[in-house]
C-alpha cells in the first residue's frame, strides 16, 4: 500500500513551538538524567559513618570513653556526613521528578508532532505479493533459529556449571540422628573474647550474673539503702531513661549493668556505667523475622524483653519473645546470634538464661518443639539438646548442688524434671504440680525443692527421695518467685499479701496484706528481705518467722516488676520506665 | 492522524487550518493535563516526611541525648480496600469490553487506558497485576502453606475470563505496563515477521521460568524483573529503571516491546483469546478489502486475505506436517533435557541451595573467606546435613519441574513449526485473535464501521463496493470527529 503525500506546513508557529519544545525538554531530560546517574554513582560509593576520620575518632573514643570533647567532635562529624549523604538523596529524589517532568512533555510534544505528520492510507492498484510457501518457510526457520538460539544460551550456561552439591559429602546427605553435628561456629575475630577464661563460682558470687543474683536471691552486702524516693530523687544515685522497656531484671557484672528491652519491630541489648548510668553501648540484637508482624503476639504483663539475661563474666547473653538469642562481649560486638524458632506461647516467652561452667542453658517451653538446651558460650554451638514435651513454661531454669554434682531442674505443666547439665539426660522427672501454667522459678534450700504454680499447689519435693514433702493449696506464690532464708520461706502473692512459710513443713507463719500484687522476686541480703510490689514500693522487713517486721517502704515513684540487682552497697533497679542505682 | 495531513494540503483554507490548530491545542492540553496531574502526585509525595531513611544508619555508640525516631511500618492493606480494587478492575475491564468490542471507540479505550495507567500504575503502585499474579497462583498450587488472597486469584482470573469470552481487553487498556507502552509508541515501526514470530518465543521460556521459580518458593522472577515497576513507585534498584527506559525508548518505534515479546500473561490470554465468541472485529458486517486497515495496526496483528495466493504443492506439504508432528516428541524431550539441564544453575537463585554450595565450598576449600551469608545461617544453628538435605530437596524440586517447562517449551516450539506448515484461508482483513490488543486502533479505518464515526472513508469505500481490489479510489475525505485518536 501506499499513502498519499500530502505537504505539511512545518512553518506554522504552532509546529515549530511544539517541536522546539520537544527537544528543548528533551536535552533538559538529557542533562538531569546524567546529573541523576552520576549523583547515584557517588551515593553508591559513598559511606557516611565509615568514614576514615570518624572511624580515628569512635577508635580514639573507645580508648577514652568518657572525654567528652571527643564525643561532641564525633557528633559533628557524624551530624556532617549524615547531612551531606541526605542532601545528595534529595536532590536524587528531586531530580528523578524533573526528568520525568521533561520526558513527559518531550512524549507530548513529539507525539502530537507525529499525529500532525501521519499520512492518510490510500491503497494503490497494487496486488497483494505475498507468496504463502515462502512466508510459511520463513517462519519456520524464524521459529527454529529462534528455538536454537535458546536452546544454545540455556546449554551455554548449563553445560559448564558446576555445583558443590553435585557431589556433596555422604555424611551430610543422610538424615540427621539425635546428636546432629551442629555447624561449627564461624571463625572469630581476635578481639572478640573466645579465650577469654569462664568464671569461676567464686567469682560469680561477688556479682549478679543472672536472674536473682548467684544465689538464689541471697546477696551480699551490709549497707544497703533502706530509703529512696524516686521522685524527689532521694537516695538515687542515678536514673537512665532506656529507650525500649522490659520485664527483664538487670544484671551486673564488674562496673556494668546490662538489661534488655524490646517491642514488636526491635530487641536491643543496654550496657550501662553502673556507677555513672552512662549508656556504654546498645545492641539490636539480630533477628529472623522478616517484618515486626511476624513477631508473636504477647501479654501486655510480659511484653518481648521478660527474660533476664545472663553472663559468663565475658559475654552476655539475651532472649526474647521472638526466640532471638543473642550474645555479646563487654565491648558490644555480637559474638554470636542464633533463632531458636518462634515460641508457641499464649503469653510471651519469660524463661531466663542460666550460665553452666561454660554452656548456656536455655529453657524453651512451649506448646511445640520445646526443648532444654545448653549452648557453648563461646561460639553458639549447640553442645546438647534435649527434646521437652511438658507444654508451656514461664518459669527459669534452677542449678542445684546435690551431692557433689549440679542438676538442672525445669518446671512445666504438671512436672518437675531434672537434667545433667554436661550430657543433657533427663536425671528424673515428678509430676506434683497438676496442669499448670507455672512461672515461679524452681528454689533450692535445705536439701528441698521448692515449686510453685498459681491457683494449683505450692510444693516441697525432697531431692534425694523425690518425694513430695509438702504441699499447700493455699497462699501460693504465683509470679514472683520465693526466696530462702534459714528456716524460713519468703514471697509475694501475685493477688497481693506477703507471706512467710516454714521451710520444713510449708506452714504458713504470717501472712501481710498489702494493697498490691506482687510480680518480683525476693532478695535476701543479711536479715534483711527486699520485695517490692507492682506499684514500686518496697518492702523491706525482717527475715524473721515470727512476724512482719518492716523495716522501710520506700517507693520508686513508677511501677516496677522486677527483681533488684545488688551492686557493691547499691541496688540496681528497673521500673517501668527508668532504670536506677538506690545507693547513699 | 491521517486526516491531519490531508486537511494540511489545503493548507491556504483558514477554516481548515483553524480545525487543525484547535485540535493539536486540545490534544497538548489534555495531555499536559494528565502529566500535570501525574507530576503534581509525586510532588505531594516528595512533601512527606522520609523517617524511613533516618533508619539506614545506626545511632551515635554514645549517649547523646538522640531522639530516636519513631518506627515506621507501612499499613496492611485493608481487606475493604482490596475489594474496591477489585471492583475497579471489573470496570475497567467491563468498560474496556464495551469501548473495544461494542464501540470500536479507540477514544474511549485511549482514556480508560490513561486512568489505568494512573489508578493500577502510579496509584496501587503497579501491584497487584494479573502479570505477577501468575506467581502467586504457582506457589499456591504447589505450597500448601501458601495462602492464596481471593483477590489475587480474582486478578488473575478475570482477565482470563474475559479473554475468553472479549478477547485481550486487558491489554487494551487495564494494564499499566501496556499503558505506559502504549503512550510512548510515537513512531512506531512494523518489524519484519522473521523477527517477531522469532521474538514470539520468548514470552512461553518466560512463563515457563517464572512458574518454576515460584512453585519452587524460590523467587518472583516476573516481579523481579518488572521493568516498569520503578517508574510507577518512583524508585527502584538503577539496573532495572534502565531496563525500564530502555524499554520504553525502544518503544518510541517498536510499539509494546515488553507486551509482545517478553509478557508471559500475554501467553494465557492469547491462548484464550484466540477461542473468543465475540472477540473485536475491524469490521463489523462484511469486509470490502478496502485495505485501509492493513497497516493500521502498529504491533503487525493483522491478517491478510490469502485468497488465490500460490500454495505450496499439497502432497509436500502433507509430507511436511508428517515429519513435524514426528519430530515433535524429539523436540520435546530436547527442551525437556535442556531445562533438566538448566534447573541446575537456576536452583542457585534459590537462597537456600546457594547458601549450601558456598558451605560447602567453604568445607572443602578452609581458605575460602566465610561469607555473610554462610555465616548467617552458621548462626541460626541449622545442622549441615539439614543444609544440605533441604538444598538438595530444592534442587530436586527444580530438576523435576525443569524437565516439564523444557517440554512445555518444546512442545511451544514443535507446535508453532506445525502451524507454519499449515495455512488456513482467510478471505477478509482480520485480527489475529491470538496476540490482538484489541486497541480498536484498526476499527477507526474501517467504513463500514457505524460505531466509529469513519465518515471520511465512507464514500469512498461504497464507492469500492461490489469492485475489485485493484481499483483505485479516491483519496478518502477526513473528519474532524477523529480528533485525538491517536
Amino acid at each position: 500500500m501506499r499513502v498519499v503525500e500530502y505537504r505539511k506546513n512545518t512553518q506554522w508557529t504552532g509546529y515549530r513551538a511544539l517541536w522546539a519544545l520537544g527537544v528543548v525538554a528533551g536535552l533538559f531530560s538529557i542533562v538531569v538524567c546524567a546529573f541523576v546517574i552520576a549523583n547515584n554513582l557517588r551515593l553508591k560509593a559513598s559511606d557516611p559513618i565509615h568514614t576514615p576520620a570518624l572511624v580515628r575518632l569512635v577508635q580514639e573514643l573507645k580508648a577514652s570513653p568518657q572525654n567528652e570533647a571527643l564525643k561532641e567532635q564525633i557528633r559533628e562529624l557524624d551530624y556532617l556526613a549524615r547531612r551531606a549523604f541526605f542532601t545528595s538523596e534529595h536532590f536524587n529524589q528531586f531530580a528523578s521528578w524533573l526528568l520525568l517532568g521533561g520526558v513527559a512533555v518531550s512524549i507530548v510534544a513529539f507525539k502530537a508532532l507525529s499525529t500532525y505528520h501521519r499520512q492518510a492510507p490510500f491503497p494503490d492498484s497494487q496486488e497483494p505479493k505475498d507468496d504463502l510457501t515462502t512466508n510459511a518457510l520463513w517462519a519456520r526457520q524464524s521459529v527454529t533459529v529462534a528455538g536454537l538460539i535458546l536452546v544454545g544460551l540455556a546449554l551455554s550456561l548449563a553445560l559448564p556449571w558446576k555445583s558443590t552439591l553435585d557431589h556433596p559429602p555422604r555424611e551430610l546427605t543422610v538424615a540427621s540422628s539425635e546428636t546432629t553435628k551442629i555447624l561449627a561456629p564461624p571463625k572469630l575475630k581476635a578481639s572478640m573474647p573466645a579465650a577469654s577464661p569462664i568464671a569461676s563460682r567464686e567469682e560469680r558470687l561477688k556479682h549478679w550474673p543472672g536472674f536473682r543474683g548467684p544465689s538464689s536471691g541471697r546477696g551480699l552486702g551490709t549497707n544497703l539503702p533502706t530509703q529512696w524516693d524516686g521522685n524527689s530523687g532521694q537516695g538515687i544515685l542515678w536514673k537512665k531513661t532506656l529507650p525500649l522497656s522490659g520485664f527483664g531484671s538487670p544484671i551486673v557484672w564488674g562496673n556494668r549493668v546490662f538489661v534488655s528491652g524490646g517491642n514488636k519491630q526491635t530487641r536491643v541489648v543496654y550496657a550501662l556505667d553502673a556507677e555513672s548510668g552512662n549508656l556504654l553501648w546498645e545492641k539490636t540484637v539480630p533477628s529472623k523475622l522478616n517484618s515486626p508482624g511476624d513477631a508473636p503476639e504477647v501479654n501486655a504483663d510480659t511484653g518481648y524483653a521478660a527474660p533476664t539475661m545472663a553472663t559468663d563474666g565475658a559475654r552476655v547473653f539475651a532472649i526474647f519473645a521472638t526466640g532471638d538469642l543473642a550474645a555479646f562481649d563487654f565491648d558490644g560486638n555480637q559474638v554470636w546470634a542464633q533463632h531458636l524458632g518462634m515460641p508457641v506461647n499464649p503469653y510471651g516467652h519469660s524463661s531466663s538464661l542460666e550460665v553452666f561452667e561454660d554452656t548456656l542453658i536455655i529453657q524453651f517451653d512451649h506448646k511445640k518443639d520445646g526443648f532444654v538446651a545448653a549452648l557453648d558460650v563461646r561460639t553458639g554451638a549447640t553442645r546438647w539438646k534435649s527434646e521437652r514435651k511438658f507444654g508451656s513454661s514461664w518459669s527459669s531454669p534452677a542449678l542445684i548442688e546435690t551431692g557433689g554434682h549440679t542438676e538442672i531442674i525445669l518446671v512445666a505443666g504438671a512436672f518437675v524434671a531434672s537434667y545433667d547439665p554436661v550430657t543433657g539426660n533427663e536425671l528424673w522427672r515428678l509430676k506434683c504440680l497438676g496442669e499448670a501454667e507455672v512461672v515461679p522459678a524452681p528454689v533450692f534450700a535445705n536439701g528441698f525443692l521448692y515449686v510453685a504454680a498459681d491457683h494449683v499447689k505450692f510444693a516441697a519435693i525432697d531431692v534425694k527421695t523425690r518425694q513430695i514433702v509438702w504441699e499447700n493449696n493455699e497462699d501460693i506464690p504465683g509470679i514472683g518467685t520465693p526466696v530462702a532464708s534459714g528456716d524460713f520461706l519468703f514471697g509475694g502473692l501475685s493477688e497481693g499479701g506477703i507471706v512467710c512459710w516454714d521451710a520444713k513443713t510449708g506452714k504458713r507463719l504470717w501472712l501481710q496484706e498489702t494493697d498490691n500484687a506482687f510480680y518480683a522476686s525476693p532478695i535476701v541480703v543479711g536479715n534483711r528481705v527486699f520485695l517490692p510490689d507492682r506499684t514500686g514500693k518496697m518492702f523491706i522487713f525482717e527475715a524473721s518467722g515470727v512476724a512482719f517486721k518492716s523495716i522501710a517502704q520506700p517507693s520508686l515513684g513508677e511501677d516496677a516488676v522486677t527483681t533488684p540487682a545488688i551492686y557493691g552497697e547499691s541496688l540496681i533497679y528497673r521500673g517501668a520506665k527508668h532504670l536506677f542505682r538506690i545507693g547513699k | 492522524m491521517a486526516w491531519v495531513g490531508h486537511i494540511s494540503k489545503g493548507a491556504a483554507n483558514g477554516a481548515d487550518s483553524m480545525v487543525v490548530i484547535r485540535a493539536t491545542i486540545g490534544i497538548i492540553f489534555a495531555r499536559l493535563f494528565f502529566f500535570a496531574f501525574v507530576t503534581l502526585s509525586f510532588l505531594t509525595s516528595l512533601a512527606q516526611d522520609r523517617p524511613d531513611q533516618e533508619l539506614r544508619f545506626p545511632a551515635p555508640e554514645f549517649e547523646s541525648g538522640y531522639k530516636f525516631p519513631e518506627t515506621t511500618i507501612p499499613q496492611a492493606t485493608t481487606e475493604t480496600r482490596q475489594w474496591i480494587d477489585v471492583a475497579v478492575f471489573a470496570a475497567a475491564l467491563s468498560l474496556a469490553t464495551w469501548f473495544a468490542v461494542k464501540r470500536h471507540s479507540r477514544r474511549g479505550v485511549f482514556w480508560l487506558m490513561i486512568f489505568s495507567l494512573l489508578y493500577f500504575g502510579f496509584y496501587k503502585q503497579g501491584c497487584i497485576c494479573p502479570i505477577g499474579s501468575i506467581q502467586n497462583v504457582a506457589l499456591s498450587l504447589f505450597n500448601s502453606h501458601y495462602a492464596l488472597p481471593v483477590t489475587v486469584l480474582i486478578f488473575f482470573v478475570l482477565p482470563l475470563l474475559f479473554a475468553l469470552v472479549f478477547g485481550r481487553v486487558f491489554c487494551a487498556s487495564v494494564c499499566a505496563l501496556g499503558a505506559i507502552q502504549d503512550l510512548v509508541a510515537i513512531k512506531p515501526v512494523q518489524l519484519p515477521r522473521k523477527i517477531t514470530i522469532g521474538l514470539s518465543v520468548i514470552p512461553y521460556a518466560y512463563l515457563g521460568l517464572a512458574v518454576l521459580l515460584a512453585a519452587t518458593n524460590t523467587g518472583f522472577l516476573i516481579c523481579r524483573f518488572d521493568p516498569f515497576i520503578g517508574f510507577f513507585r518512583r524508585t527502584g534498584n538503577a539496573p532495572y529503571l534502565y531496563l525500564g527506559a530502555a524499554f520504553l525508548l525502544v518503544g518510541v518505534f517498536i510499539a509494546r516491546p515488553y507486551c509482545r515479546f517478553f509478557c508471559p500473561y500475554g501467553v494465557l490470554l492469547g491462548l484464550l483469546s484466540r477461542l473468543s465468541r465475540w472477540h473485536l472485529a475491524i469490521t463489523p458486517t462484511n469486509c470490502v478489502s478496502c485495505r485501509l486497515c492493513e497497516n493500521s495496526c502498529p504491533f503487525d496483528y493483522i491478517e491478510k486475505p490469502n485468497l488465490g495466493l500460490a500454495r505450496e504443492n499439497r502432497q509436500t506439504g502433507v509430507r511436511r506436517l508428517g515429519y513435524m508432528f514426528l519430530m515433535l516428541p524429539v523436540l520435546v524431550a530436547l527442551c525437556a533435557w535442556v531445562g533438566h539441564r538448566l534447573s541446575i544453575p537456576l536452583s542457585r537463585y534459590n537462597s537456600t541451595v546457594a547458601v549450601a554450595e558456598q558451605f560447602l565450598a567453604e568445607k572443602q576449600n578452609p581458605e575460602l573467606e566465610p561469607t555473610l551469608e554462610t555465616k548467617t545461617f552458621r548462626s541460626k544453628g541449622v545442622t549441615e546435613s539439614e543444609l544440605v538435605q533441604n538444598a538438595l530437596a530444592i534442587r530436586s524440586q527444580m530438576d523435576f519441574g525443569g524437565w516439564l517447562v523444557g517440554g512445555f517449551v518444546g512442545l511451544v516450539f514443535g507446535l508453532k513449526l506445525i502451524g507454519f506448515s499449515m495455512v488456513r484461508t482467510q478471505k477478509d482483513y482480520e485480527v489475529d485473535r491470538t496476540h490482538c490488543f484489541s486497541c480498536a486502533r484498526c476499527c477507526t479505518y474501517c467504513p463500514n464501521d457505524p460505531n466509529s464515526k469513519t465518515a471520511f472513508i465512507s464514500t469512498s469505500a461504497r464507492n469500492l463496493q461490489g469492485s475489485t481490489l485493484s481499483s483505485s479510489p479516491k483519496p478518502p475525505t477526513p473528519a474532524p470527529e477523529l480528533a485525538g485518536q491517536i
